[in-house]
């Protein structure tokens, strides 16, 4: 149960991450891996600001004061946490955009290194060891269930707004960017607007999800937001369908348990290997060859389905009728 | 009294009629283009007045294309002036011109492929969706109108062109004469003044054509449009056109009503005279 728990808060985590990065990736068609710079970005400023703000106020004879007061430094640190990542997606968006593809792509990353690398030799943030975080809103046994409320209210926030930038014009703006560029800017779209807008929507997003991160967790370590997390982010937006919102909610569940359960599970595969002494059985326990077969899944899609799980479905097509017009009165 | 309400009205629309017409809408001096050494466009002089349907035509390779992108703003001027609209335009990113009341289509159709013919028509609403982004995230009440009047104008569109019934698919899935359609229906989303037409009935059987051109005259009436069209199918540009402005090697050589230039000898000589569909023909030699 209290696992269980935890790993609704983290996949809610995640659905923030990935929410943004599938309007980043997905829908403008920017390549980027370096989301995990964004989130680090935002963990990192929430947990100095409630270090800062909060230090220890929940000791066990916090009064109701204090107790009010840390949840203004939670709600500080999240508004901070937001401000500083945009501001990194200003900063990496404004110059990146004459790069494309591939060269984006590299230059996002170097940019989550970067951020990566002040982190480590930063010691007001940690340095390598990492930071603490002093516990806000409350401790205790319900602190657990508080955080996952926060969590799934953040996560629910950050698709509902998704939704609702790529249901207006600015949305289709930025999906008219990725499938031509040229024409998009010839009718009228601010390409280069654009592109930073969806950098910095998507990074907001993810120093939320660092901020809630941050709190939640109570330690920060800088290898938690290095370039696997990066790439594993992107591929729960690519596997789950560029354009698909959907998917993105979907793989990224999937993506996060499959490996969680088989870890649980502790299942083993024989493994043969060639010895001095001729062939050996062993095992190997299938949680870590997950990489592998995480391999796997991705070349088999790619092959068969290069359009994501659910290419551009959206769950909201069950109850929108197809054709809908809007002076369908005769 | 309600007579005389309607004469004066009729006068006064006659009126800013005339003066609309007289209207300078576009006017190119001296523009040039050079890729590397290569001398593109040199030496392009145009004026389109407000209404009027002019053909830009010309051997392959003789800069046509070029032409548009240079006024579109997609390429920047090696030297020369714009004046579109009363603006100088030149050096201005793309966007911007648009706003001022031109648009385009392209000689090799670029539709937003995976998006649905309706999104794509609304996309050239854009620029004239005024709703900020924060409107669209609380789904404020300029949201909401504004979304409103773009479906409704959208739908008009769209069934002015024939494709409603296709309004969902994606783009990509159309038949080729559609999606051209398509295209220049998204260009008339963006609510232009002068409408450039690349080659808009390439690739179209005679019907499809016939069909095209006769969308093409009710757009004009209809939305007041100045359009500036090329076109390699000859009987088409002299069938629409009032003017036609020939280019070979970059420059023009001849311009004038279509019997003017039916009968032009350097128009026979670099264009007509060369079938007009070997590709890089009589207009290189020509120019050479
Ligand atoms: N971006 C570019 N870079 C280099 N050269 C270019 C570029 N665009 C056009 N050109 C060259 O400029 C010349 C004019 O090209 P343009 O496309 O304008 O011709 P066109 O009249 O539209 O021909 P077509 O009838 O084949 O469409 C050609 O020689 C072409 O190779
Ligand atoms: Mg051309």
């Amino acid at each position: 149960m209290d696992f269980a728990v935890h790993h609704v808060t983290y996949v809610c985590i995640l659905l923030m991450l990935t929410g943004g990065l599938s309007l980043i990736h997905g829908r403008t068609g920017l390549l980027s891996i370096g989301h995990a710079g964004f989130w680090a970005v935002g963990a990192y400023t929430a947990g100095f600001v409630i270090n800062r703000l909060a230090p220890d106020l929940l000791a066990a004879d916090a009064t109701a004061g204090s107790r009010l007061l840390s949840v203004a430094a939670f709600a500080a640190a999240v508004v901070c946490a937001m401000l500083a990542a945009s501001l990194c997606g200003l900063l990496v968006g404004v110059p990146c955009l004459r790069l494309r593809g591939d060269y984006l792509a590299i230059a996002t990353l170097g940019f989550s290194e970067i951020i990566r690398v002040v982190i480590v030799n930063a010691e007001s943030l940690g340095g390598a060891a990492g930071m603490r975080v002093p516990a806000v809103v409350c401790v205790g046994d319900t602190r657990r269930f508080v955080f996952a409320g926060i969590a799934a209210a953040g996560a629910a926030f950050s698709l509902l707004m998704v939704r609702n930038l790529l249901s207006s014009t600015h949305g289709r703006a930025l999906i008219s960017i990725r499938e031509d560029e040229v024409a998009s800017q010839l009718l009228g779209v601010n390409v280069t607007r654009y592109k930073v807008v969806s950098f910095v929507f998507g990074a907001a997003l993810a120093g939320l999800a660092g901020a809630v991160y941050a709190a939640y967790m109570g330690y920060l370590a800088p290898r938690e937001f290095g370039f696997m997390k990066s790439v594993e982010l992107l591929l729960m937006v690519v596997l789950g369908g560029i354009g698909s919102l959907t998917g993105t909610v979907l793989a990224t569940v999937a993506l996060y348990i499959i490996p969680e359960a088989l870890r649980f599970a502790e299942w083993s595969v024989p493994v043969w290997s060639l010895t001095d002494a001729g062939w050996r059985r062993g095992s190997v326990e299938l949680a870590e060859l997950w990489m592998v077969v995480y391999a796997i899944i991705l070349i088999v899609m790619m092959l068969l389905r290069p359009q994501g799980l659910l290419g551009s479905w959206e769950i909201s097509r069950l109850w929108k009728k197809p054709n809908q017009r809007p002076d369908a009165t005769g | 009294m309600g007579d005389k309400q309607a004469v004066e009205e009729a006068e006064s629309t006659s009126g800013r009629d005339r003066l609309k017409r007289d209207f300078e809408i576009l006017s190119v001096e001296k523009l040039a283009k050079s890729f590397g050494g290569l001398r593109a466009v040199s030496d392009f002089d145009l004026e389109l007045k407000a209404g009027e349907l002019v053909g830009l035509i010309g051997p392959n390779g003789a800069g046509k294309t070029t032409v548009f992108n240079l006024l579109t703003g997609f390429y920047k001027p090696t030297s020369g002036v714009i004046r579109f609209a009363g603006y100088d335009v030149h050096g201005m990113p793309p966007h911007r011109i648009t706003e001022y009341g031109m648009a385009r289509t392209f000689q090799n159709i670029r539709l937003f492929g995976d998006m649905t013919v309706e999104d794509n028509v609304k996309v050239g609403f854009h620029h004239r969706t005024c709703y900020g982004i924060a409107d669209a995230l609380l789904r404020r009440r300029a949201f909401r109108d504004s979304e409103a009047e773009v479906a409704q104008k959208t739908g008009e569109l769209l069934d002015l062109f024939s494709l409603a019934d296709k309004r969902g698919e994606p783009a990509r899935s159309l038949p080729y004469g559609e999606q051209r359609r398509l295209e220049i229906a998204r260009a008339m989303a963006a609510g232009p003044r002068l409408l450039l037409l690349d080659e808009p009935v390439a690739g179209m059987n005679r019907s499809e054509s016939r069909d095209l051109m006769a969308l093409l005259r009710r757009l004009r009436v209809e939305f007041d449009l100045t359009m500036l069209l090329i076109e390699h199918d000859i009987k088409f540009v002299m069938d629409i056109c009032e003017r036609i402005v020939v280019l070979d090697g970059g420059e023009i050589i001849a311009s004038g009503s279509p019997a003017e230039i039916c009968s032009n000898p350097a128009v026979i000589e670099a264009y007509l005279g060369s079938g007009g569909s070997t590709p890089g023909g009589g207009g290189m030699n020509a120019s050479r």
